[in-house]
């Protein structure tokens, strides 16, 4: 709840044209908002293009967020809607997944180069792997276990009710696995 | 890449541009909805204005006709109706002109 006030109090100063909110909102929501945007049309330049007008949407249609869900499945609602009508505009352009690894943040702390280059190739395995799923199951895998929603803040954004969303996920993580064995059987 | 707050200085600007955009096409909606209303109402009145005795000679009929409704001379209400149509269709071009030079600043 006190999340909820919080987000609340931001989108206000916000919408009162208080820069250093929006600034603080763009650091929070940049990065993720940005490879969401990037799943969907596959091509960097635009998804970089796509995320500022995200947030110049929030900005224009100050006062319509009520706080009924998240400020965050609001934005990435947004975010899906711009990005699915540029997607439409152009054809489908295969995911490139160097690009997606280059976007992830460098991890913080003591990490060795090796070990850094691991996690980088588990991640450009696993998003070459979403990349060829089906749109709706790699908008809700990414939304759930890369964005770190909750399946109704998903669902909301997605546009589905729970039960629809549930086994979306379910589809998707199993499309999903058998990707990966097929991934790892073509490495042996 | 660019930095948060060239972000958010450019996320302002493409807010206010869409916010200019949105109030230009509310105002276009409002004026073309005035003249479609204008026009219903004309065609309404037309058509609650009763035609019987139109073309007939007699006094009787001569009240009922278009022109009696301004004027007891029929041949002056004809050209007053006339001319009222006339400066309301003038009305209505310069209206979608001013809409249409509105638009183009708008767009510039």
């Amino acid at each position: 709840m006190q999340e909820r006030s919080e987000e609340l109090d931001l989108y206000h100063r916000v919408c009162s044209g208080d820069e250093s909110a929006l600034e603080a909102l763009i650091a929070q929501y940049r990065t993720g908002l940005t490879l969401f945007i990037y799943s969907i049309v596959h091509n960097r330049e635009d998804a970089e293009d796509l995320m500022i007008d995200a947030f110049a949407e929030l900005v224009a249609s100050c006062g319509r967020f009520r706080g009924q869900s998240s400020l965050k499945t609001y934005l990435f609602g947004i975010a899906r809607h711009l990005a699915l009508h540029q997607s439409r505009k152009s054809r489908e352009i295969p995911m490139e997944t160097e690009q997606v690894v280059r976007m992830q943040p460098t991890p913080q702390g003591a990490i060795s180069a090796e070990e850094d280059w691991l996690k980088r190739e588990n991640v450009s395995t696993l998003y070459t792997a979403i990349g060829k799923l089906h749109p709706d199951y790699r908008q809700a895998l990414v939304l759930v276990f890369l964005q770190g929603m909750n399946q109704r803040e998903a669902a909301q954004i997605m546009k589905k009710n729970q039960t629809q969303f549930s086994h979306l996920i379910a589809r998707g993580k199993q499309a999903l696995r058998r990707l990966l064995e097929e991934h790892e059987s073509h490495e042996k | 890449m660019k930095s948060n707050s060239e972000v958010a200085a450019e996320s302002i600007r493409r807010a206010n541009v869409m916010i200019r955009e949105r109030r230009i096409r509310k105002s276009s909606y409002l004026h073309a909805g005035a003249v479609m209303a204008s026009l219903v109402l004309i065609v309404a009145l037309a058509w609650a204005i009763p035609k019987e005795g139109y073309l007939s000679n007699s006094t009787q009929a001569t009240s009922h006709t278009l022109g009696a409704l301004f004027v007891s001379n029929g041949v002056l209400g004809y050209i007053v109706v006339g001319v009222l149509a006339f400066v309301l269709g003038v009305c209505v071009a310069l209206l979608g002109s001013w809409l249409r030079n509105r638009e183009g600043k708008g767009r510039l």
